[in-house]
């Protein structure tokens, strides 16, 4: 592989350890990313045991088809980001660039749902506060859990663009090799958000339906 | 030549989306059970069984997608040990709080 001699960078003996040192890295990085959201779940578990009613009430308004077609978008977007990581390894260059291109776009997508549901939850006065539109003042804590869960992830995908979006930008202007680490670093965080969502769904918006 | 080359390339890409593509596949349909089974008045099992599909999915992304199925075990230590933590916190502050 001609792209060998520029891909290896110190202090790496091997371009086989340098990448197991990238994704070790990220790996350790995933880790406490869990401990960070795990307060959070930790948090919405011990209050919902003590308001259970108060908890299946607030959970019928949030809105269950944005919940569904993100997920939907963010599965999805995890597909095409496997399939980049996999073919950037074999050297396929334009499926790679193709695929980051398309997992960006969906990206992007998941956002503009967040934005437009976020937008229906204050017209339908869903944060807490003094215009709060639910009773009994316990639904409050429940939402919010919702914006800050909601708000954090959606940080966390935003980051993902911007990481995604450098890395295609720089592989298409051929400054760093195809095959480099950082496709499959990236893969794994933003696998990891995906991760991260499909917890959200049942506990934000599957809770109270029946 | 030129052309059986082309033709096991175009082989190699099948490959590369055939695996990703089954587990997307697994994965919309749990996310359909999940979604179709909310519905459904099944009392306390209702969260139960949507955090169940939720674990199958999490696992199904963690060794497929983020390869932890052919990882060496230093890495797989390292996604384990972040879950190890998670475990402990809510087992401990779960033994308070829950049996109070």
């Amino acid at each position: 592989m001609s792209d060998a001699h520029s891909l290896l960078h110190e202090p790496w003996p091997s371009v086989e350890r340098q990448r197991e040192g990238a994704t070790f890295g990220l790996w350790l990085f995933i880790a406490t990313e869990i401990l960070f959201f795990s307060g959070l779940f930790l948090g919405y578990t011990l209050y919902r045991n003590i308001y259970p009613d108060a908890f299946k009430i607030a959970a019928r308004e949030t809105e269950v088809v944005f919940g569904t077609v993100n997920t939907a978008i963010l599965m999805t977007s995890s597909l095409t980001m496997a399939v980049a990581s996999r073919s950037a390894t074999r050297g396929f260059r334009k499926m790679t660039l193709l695929c980051l291109a398309v997992t960006i776009t969906l990206g992007c997508a998941f956002l503009l749902c967040k934005g437009l549901e976020y937008h229906d939850d204050i017209d339908n006065r869903l944060v807490p506060g003094p215009d709060f539109k639910l009773k009994p003042p316990e639904t409050q804590i429940f939402w919010a859990f919702y914006w800050v869960m909601t708000g954090i992830h959606a940080i966390h995908v935003t980051v993902g663009i911007g990481i995604v979006t450098t890395v295609t930008l720089l592989i298409a202007r051929r400054r760093i090799p195809l095959a480099t680490a950082a496709v499959e670093a990236m893969a794994l965080y933003w696998h990891f958000v995906d991760i991260i969502w499909i917890f959200l769904l049942p506990l934000l918006y599957l809770m109270g339906r029946s | 030549m030129s052309m059986e080359s082309a033709q096991s390339r175009r082989q190699e890409i099948l490959q590369l989306w055939k695996l990703p593509v089954a587990i997307w596949a697994a994965l919309m349909v749990l996310l359909a059970l999940t979604v179709g089974s909310a519905f459904v008045p099944l009392g306390t099992f209702n969260i139960a069984i949507n955090l169940a599909i939720a674990c199958i999915k999490a696992t199904l992304v963690a060794l497929f997608f983020m390869k932890l199925n052919r990882s060496s075990s230093l890495l797989r230590l390292a996604a384990v040990a972040g879950l190890f933590w998670f475990i402990l916190m809510f087992l401990l502050t779960g033994g308070d709080y829950l049996t109070r």
